[in-house]
């Protein structure tokens, strides 16, 4: 119940500091965009998949936004140079908008971006296939290295507890090991989401 | 004891001594081939011819008793610094490795009388001393010596016919012969004892008062004016039941012509109560030619009606006692049956004796053995009857000032062991101080030494116990170990570098101490904490057992030394593994070991405790082994994890991915960043 309370509160004061650093941003890029209307309207179709994916993402960390974010800022960049070059004017904006090539490079770029957000789980997850058995070894060296300075009463109820689980995965057949049920530590089980 | 050499070698095979003798403090040289009969103790003293390595004074003889225990090692130093030409004075002594024996032994030097000894001289039987020889040579010679004795607080209580030398060849003038070779009265005949010290064993007579020698005094002068023992055919036994019924003087006296002169002097000397005997000032008074009124003797009250036993009637309480006490189980029922009672209530008409005796019929009566109870009730008992006779329980039969030498000379003994624990669990100590009829003020000091002694031993612990009442009130006892035996330790220092020499040859688990080693040093060491004796108490945990061990003997070396016992230190690092298992990390156990091994070849047995019992240590340990098991834990969580597939779990993956995503997309944004850089600046 405390817990709760507690995490509500906490919810309350992110919203709240978002709130405010979004007044804040508001209060900056408004006069901004006053000045610089033909950019900014500029970067609010080319910057289409980033704006979506910033209101798509639920997640509090936007990792999705920035991936996309800054290949799709890329792709957006030479129809601003351009902008810039020949006049920063609203002619000059609308017949950049008008130009295929302005789209398309923009989009390319965030789809890219996309593309990168969704093979790196696939990635990562091979990488830690392959680093399992090195993790493993390193795991076992150190409590080998603990119990050699510290004896075997280092071993308490619950390191036990996990060493007979590991038998007993090693005798049961590998599907009755993978239904085990086992905590994650407690360092990650906290970050997990 | 401080004058023994406590660094003398533990092997007596290594005694200082040259072919022709043993060295005495490198001051005097003792001729173990050349003894001198004529000046042996009766005690079992043995003497030797000895001379001053300077070569220069009188001539010397050596000493050499019979056992460790048996000399008066309390009062030896006090008898130096007399230095009296009255007696034969010591000069010097040591205890030390004797070769001939193969032990150690006390060694005593005195200056070698110059005239014969009286016995040796005069015979059994000889010409009557006059009256003018016992003034002028015997008592104008020793009376001023018993004065000085007891300005000092000192007793003589050799004080015989042949313990008495010439001083010079003219025969003019006497002197007394030794009394430290030998307990307090030891070799006294009873003839020369007044009743209470005639009642007592020989070595349980106690250090007793100038009263005790003057009237051992009036005994010679009597055998000189007799000129021999006045009643040769009376045993021992027979001396005393006499004395006890009749008194000494009549006893003593019998037949022999006196003078109304010496009549005086003898019934003042031989009076059976020590508080109206003559003094030595009366003495002194009487030679000077004052004529002080004759003592009238106090014979005991004698009952209406005899009380049988043994098909005996007795008459008087006391004989009635001494009867009882010869008597042991037979008396033991008298008690019992509550006969004694009525017959001290009737016949007697003496109320308080009764009440005492029935209190003791009532012990004796509930128990119903023959066993403990039964023997306090008739000590008890025997206490009430003769107030001025010593303890007496079973065979044993001390006064209240001698029944702790009578501890130390009989140790060996179970059955003095027993008897005297008997005594202080009887309290009968207590109940005799309760009885006299005077009140002297060395009572209350005994019956603190007895409620002290009884509460030592009650605590049946190392440090406390029968060896504690032993220790504490035999301040000269040498600490009887079986580690330490053929080793004469008196001292703490003396028994830790006797373990420092006994340690090259221990193997094995066995321990520095015994319940003989801690009561020693507690009895000798008034500052050491009773913390340390509790926990030698407790044997279940072996590192704290052995750790008070060493805490203890650190202790003794703290404040006595020697500062270096490397050999003792040593055997305590072997013996303090189980309290280096205590601590968990192998590497601390390791730097102790390498620190332990600094401390052995310091020979600090104070160093090794505080190193290997440091709270500092002792808790960074804890600490770091929480720390550790912490770790070892969480290892063992994450290979469950990482085996139960965690690491290759969607979920998992997913959140670590989208931070790598972002790092790839900054990555690639950066390089086509500078590719379009590149394009529009060229």
């Amino acid at each position: 119940m405390a817990e709760n309370v507690k995490v509500k509160k906490a919810a309350r004061q992110q919203s709240g500091s978002a709130k405010k650093s979004l007044v804040m941003g508001a209060c900056f890029c408004l006069p901004l965009m006053v000045v610089l209307w033909p950019t900014a309207i500029l970067l609010c179709f080319s910057m289409a998949p980033t704006i979506f994916a910033f209101f798509a993402e639920r997640a509090q960390q936007k990792h999705l936004t920035l991936t996309i974010g800054l290949l799709n800022i890329c792709g957006s960049l030479p129809a601003l140079v351009t902008l810039w070059e020949v006049g920063h004017s609203h002619t000059t904006m609308l017949a950049l908008l008008q130009d295929n090539t302005t789209w398309l490079t923009a989009y390319l770029f965030a789809a890219f971006g996309w593309v990168i957000y969704l093979v790196s789980a696939f990635g990562v997850a091979q990488y830690h296939r392959g680093t399992i058995d090195a993790r493993l070894d390193a795991l076992e060296q150190k409590q080998r290295d603990l119990l050699e300075a510290w004896g075997d009463d280092v071993i308490t109820a619950d390191a036990r507890y996990f060493a007979q689980l590991h038998t007993a995965v090693e005798e049961e057949n590998d599907e009755v090991a993978a239904e085990t049920v086992v905590e994650p530590p407690l360092s990650q089980a906290q970050t997990a989401p | 004891m401080a004058e023994i050499n406590p660094e003398s070698p533990f092997d007596p095979g290594v005694a200082a001594h040259s072919a022709t003798g043993v060295v005495v403090k490198d001051r005097y040289q003792v001729f173990t081939d050349q003894s001198l009969p004529d000046l042996d103790s009766p005690c079992g003293a043995k003497a030797f011819v000895a001379k001053r390595l300077s070569g220069e004074g009188v001539p010397l003889f050596a000493l050499v008793c019979h056992r460790g225990t048996d000399f008066r090692a309390d009062a030896v130093i006090s008898f130096i610094r007399l230095q009296s030409t009255k007696a034969l004075m010591p000069v010097d002594f040591d205890v030390m490795p004797w070769p001939p024996e193969g032990r150690y032994l006390p060694v005593l030097i005195f200056e070698k009388p110059k005239g014969p000894r009286l016995d040796q001289l005069l015979g059994e039987t000889f010409e009557p001393w006059r009256e003018e020889q016992i003034r002028d040579v015997l008592l104008f010679s020793l009376t001023p010596f018993l004065r000085d004795l007891e300005d000092r607080n000192l007793t003589h209580r050799a004080i015989r016919l042949d313990n008495i030398f010439y001083a010079d060849p003219s025969q003019r003038e006497v002197i007394l012969g030794e009394c430290l070779s030998g307990p307090p009265a030891f070799c006294q005949p009873v003839l020369y004892e007044p009743i209470d010290s005639a009642l007592s064993h020989p070595a349980g007579r106690g250090n007793g008062t100038t009263a005790d020698d003057l009237y051992a005094l009036g005994v010679l002068i009597l055998v000189l004016m007799h000129g021999g023992n006045p009643i040769p055919n009376m045993t021992d036994e027979e001396i005393v039941t006499s004395k006890i019924e009749r008194g000494s003087y009549a006893t003593l006296v019998s037949k022999t012509r006196l003078s109304l002169h010496m009549v005086e002097i003898l019934r003042g000397l031989l009076c059976d109560n020590p508080e109206e005997r003559w003094t030595a000032d009366d003495v002194g008074l009487w030679l000077n030619g004052r004529h002080l009124s004759p003592k009238q003797p106090v014979l005991p009250k004698r009952a209406q009606r005899g009380f049988k036993f043994l098909n005996v009637t007795y008459n008087s309480a006391e004989l009635l006692a001494y009867a009882l006490a010869k008597n042991w189980d037979a008396a033991c029922e008298v008690v019992r049956n509550g006969q004694l009672e009525l017959w001290v209530r009737r016949s007697l008409s003496d109320e308080k004796k009764a009440n005492l005796i029935q209190i003791a019929s009532a012990q004796a009566g509930e128990s119903m053995d023959s066993g403990g109870e039964s023997d306090r009730a008739l000590a008890m008992a025997l206490v009430a009857l003769h107030p001025a006779a010593p303890l007496r329980l079973r065979s044993l039969s001390a006064k209240i000032d001698g029944v702790f030498r009578l501890l130390m000379v009989q140790f060996d003994d179970p059955d003095t062991r027993r008897q005297v624990v008997e005594i202080l669990k009887g309290r009968i100590g207590q109940a005799w101080i309760d009885c006299q009829l005077t009140v002297r003020p060395e009572y209350n000091s005994y019956k603190k030494t007895y409620d002290v002694g009884l509460r030592r031993l009650l605590q049946d612990r190392p440090g406390y116990g029968l060896e504690r009442v032993l220790y504490d009130y035999n301040p000269s006892m040498p600490c009887l170990s079986p580690l330490l035996d053929g080793g004469f330790v008196a001292d703490i220092r003396s028994v830790l570098s006797a373990l420092d020499r006994l340690a090259p040859s221990i193997s094995g688990d066995q321990t520095p101490i015994d319940r003989h080693i801690v009561a020693f040093l507690a009895a000798r060491h008034i500052g050491m904490p009773e913390a340390i004796l509790r926990g030698l108490n407790d044997q279940s945990n072996e590192a704290n057992y052995r750790l008070d061990m060493l805490r203890l003997l650190s202790e003794g070396q703290r404040a006595f030394g020697p500062p270096r016992l490397c050999a003792l230190t040593g055997w305590f690092s072997s013996l303090c593994e189980p309290v280096l298992e205590t601590y968990r990390s192998r590497a601390t156990r390791e730097k102790l070991r390498e620190s332990m091994e600094w401390e052995v070849q310091e020979g600090s047995l104070n160093g090794l405790f505080y190193l290997i019992d440091d709270i500092r240590t002792r808790q960074q340990d804890n600490l770091n082994f929480e720390q550790a098991q912490a770790m070892f834990l969480t290892c063992a969580r994450e290979m469950a994890w990482i085996r139960a597939g965690g690491l290759t779990e969607p979920t998992y993956v997913k959140r670590l991915a989208r931070p790598v995503a972002t790092a790839i997309s900054a990555v690639a944004a950066s390089f086509a960043f500078l590719v379009m850089t590149v394009i529009y600046v060229t």
